[in-house]
């Protein structure tokens, strides 16, 4: 189950800028997550013992925390190769299709989540300057909501696409120049040397 | 013609080994635009991803997630594991018996499968090599010890189905509590019998002395910290399941930083590990979203509930075919995926048919614990075969006898739905 936190080395200077930006976006994702342990561990306790809850705390993790979290983990879990994928197929077909379907899977997933980048960004936009704010105790922003869905798709966009171009490329050239998955857990060394 | 289109994108797009939240996604949204266009597409592209994202009760992933990585740098497993072999592992196939109950143990501290399967192997097997234990029992009680986490709470599946299927996640939790109980009493019965039939499988361990036995335990004060913090709490009703999810992130950091093993470095490792997971659910949980709109908008879910239920079979026929089914889905699919992609549909079957959700959950979670250990893609077996370095074929035959135990076991949950039911009923 658990979604594989490889040291996944980027193969080209591309890559290597879009993972400085994942890498990034991964350290905020971590941090989020610290905070909301730190807030639902200090909200128990003020509730419990000093019957003071922390009354912005569900807002602030529902509409901030739990999207930075998601949607800036979202590359760098990509480019990790963190994604579940069926894999037991994958090698009963031939190497060139296999980078080409990859190519066209890639290519199609991004302008879906590049179609979902761009409504958040007009979204966003519009959040922003009619001022739109939950109805809670602490009327928080809601564009800001909508900015880190954008920005982490965004991202998210140019690994697709990267990935697209470069199967395509390993497609035509029969090559390997895009990352791949580290190869399923299935053999052993004992396994082999039989 | 567009569901059959939308299926054929999935069905492609899984097999050439793309990411099964961009399958279902782009399927979903390849559907959606071609039975209302773009603005019915737009509509849902413009909600589903916020959706997902922006909902307080989700927090129960990331934090258990969370709490099973620090609970892994504190170490406090391995001590599980040495208490239970102090107090079992005089008897043949003791120390076997005692990965049993150290994963139950394990899982009642984490919900990750994988993650125990791991801490056991890296602790249990090699002690069991040493007494002269067979590789192939060895091996196969791991594997299978494993997948105790995935249902003793705090359990993750389990959660997924309560998030999805829109059930109380308490009382699911604790529904998994004596389920998982009796699937660690059948484990260790199962190797009470292998070791029956054939004993030079596993010789008879040292005995301890009743002092010895209560020291032991001492170790394993942490584990009831944790238990008591997250089952505990949810169980009295002092804290809901959210709140625990957090306690129990917090606790474990506590335990790391108590055992002196929680650094910067393995903390942010842990955080950004339980991230990325965390990403990972939610991201097939999304393209669910967009699949799960299209199918409704194309009712394809109303059709099949009410083409089940115009058959003429008794219903628990039909849920032994349902059940079959996913055993057979085990074999090939992550068992995430195989939740978020089935439940929206079977479950309004299930519901129909007057089944007990909650008892539903933990039968399906028993079914998708089989897979975890089944070729080809039974993940516990891969993960103890890169710890010992055995061939995978003997690992997968050292587990086949629990394979066929725990089959007895969902087919007695299925048939007494009390067993799953009692105690969430007794819940304050």
């Amino acid at each position: 189950m658990a979604a594989a936190v490889g040291d996944q080395r980027p193969l080209n200077a591309l890559s290597a800028v879009l993972a400085r930006v994942e890498t990034a976006l991964i350290f905020l994702s971590s941090m989020a997550m610290a905070a909301i342990m730190c807030i639902v561990m200090a909200d128990v306790i003020l509730r419990y013992v000093f019957s003071a809850p922390l009354v912005w705390s569900y807002d602030l993790i529902g509409l901030y925390l739990v999207g930075i979290v998601f949607f800036f983990a979202l590359p760098d879990t990509m480019q990790q190769h963190g994604h579940i994928a069926l894999d037991v197929f994958v090698p009963f077909f031939p190497h060139r299709l296999r980078h080409a379907m990859q190519a066209i899977g890639f290519a199609i997933s991004a302008l879906l989540l590049a179609a979902i980048s761009w409504l958040e960004v007009w979204e966003a936009e519009d959040a922003l300057i009619s001022d739109d704010r939950i109805a809670g105790v602490v009327a928080f922003q809601t564009w800001v909501a909508h900015a880190v869905l954008a920005l982490g798709m965004g991202v998210l966009v140019l690994r697709c696409t990267y990935r697209a171009v470069f199967h395509l490329a390993s497609a035509i050239s029969g090559r390997d120049v895009v990352e791949l998955p580290p190869p399923p857990i299935t053999s052993t060394p004992a396994e082999h040397s039989e | 013609m567009t569901v059959t289109v939308a299926l054929l994108v999935l069905v492609a797009m899984l097999v050439f080994g793309l990411p099964v939240a961009l399958a279902m996604g782009v399927s979903g949204a390849v559907g959606l635009y071609m039975f209302g266009g773009w603005p019915i597409l737009q509509g849902i592209l413009k909600t589903a991803p916020l959706s997902t994202a922006n909902d307080y009760e989700i927090i129960t992933i990331p934090m258990f997630l969370l709490m099973a990585e620090f609970v892994i740098i504190s170490g406090v497993a391995n001590d599980l594991f040495r208490a239970a072999t102090v107090w079992v592992g005089r008897l043949r196939g003791g120390v076997a018996m005692a990965t049993a109950l150290a994963g139950a143990g394990f899982g009642a501290i984490s919900g990750s499968s994988t993650a125990a399967a791991a801490t056991l192997a890296s602790t249990s097997i090699p002690a069991m090599l040493k007494e002269g234990y067979e590789p192939k029992l060895a091996c196969g009680v791991v594997a299978i010890s494993g997948t105790l986490a995935m249902l003793i709470p705090p359990s993750i599946a389990l959660i997924l189905y309560g998030i999805i299927a829109d059930i109380p996640i308490g009382s699911l939790l604790i529904g998994g509590v004596i389920p998982g109980l009796i699937v660690t009493v059948t484990i260790m019965l199962t190797i009470a019998f292998l070791v029956w039939r054939d004993p030079s499988a596993a010789p008879y361990g040292q005995t301890y002395t009743i002092r010895e036995k209560f020291r032991s335990l001492e170790r394993i004060w942490p584990v009831m910290v944790l238990f008591f913090a997250v089952t505990g709490t949810i169980y009295s009703g002092i804290a809901t399941p959210t709140e625990a999810s957090g306690i129990g992130a917090f606790c474990a950091m506590l335990i790391a930083a108590w055992e002196r093993q929680l650094t910067f470095a393995n903390g942010l490792r842990a955080l950004r590990s339980a991230a990325q997971t965390t990403c990972m659910v939610l991201f097939i949980i999304l393209g669910a979203h967009i699949f799960g709109y299209f199918f409704t908008l194309t009712r394809v879910t109303n059709d099949i509930t009410t083409w089940v239920g115009a058959l003429e079979t008794s219903r628990w026929m039909i849920l032994a075919v349902i059940l079959l089914g996913y055993l057979i889905l085990g074999f090939f699919m992550d068992q995430i995926a195989i939740l978020i992609l089935t439940v929206p549909v079977i479950l309004p079957l299930i519901l129909q048919m007057g089944y007990d959700p909650v008892w539903f959950g933990v039968l399906v979670v028993v079914t998708a614990e089989v897979g975890m250990v089944t070729p080809p893609l039974g993940m516990n077996v891969f993960v103890v075969a890169r710890y010992t370095r055995r061939p995978l074929g003997e690992l997968f035959r050292g587990v086949a006898p629990h394979v066929w135990a725990h089959l007895i076991v969902i087919a007695l949950l299925a048939a007494f739905p009390a067993i799953t039911l009692w105690l969430p009923s007794t819940m304050r």
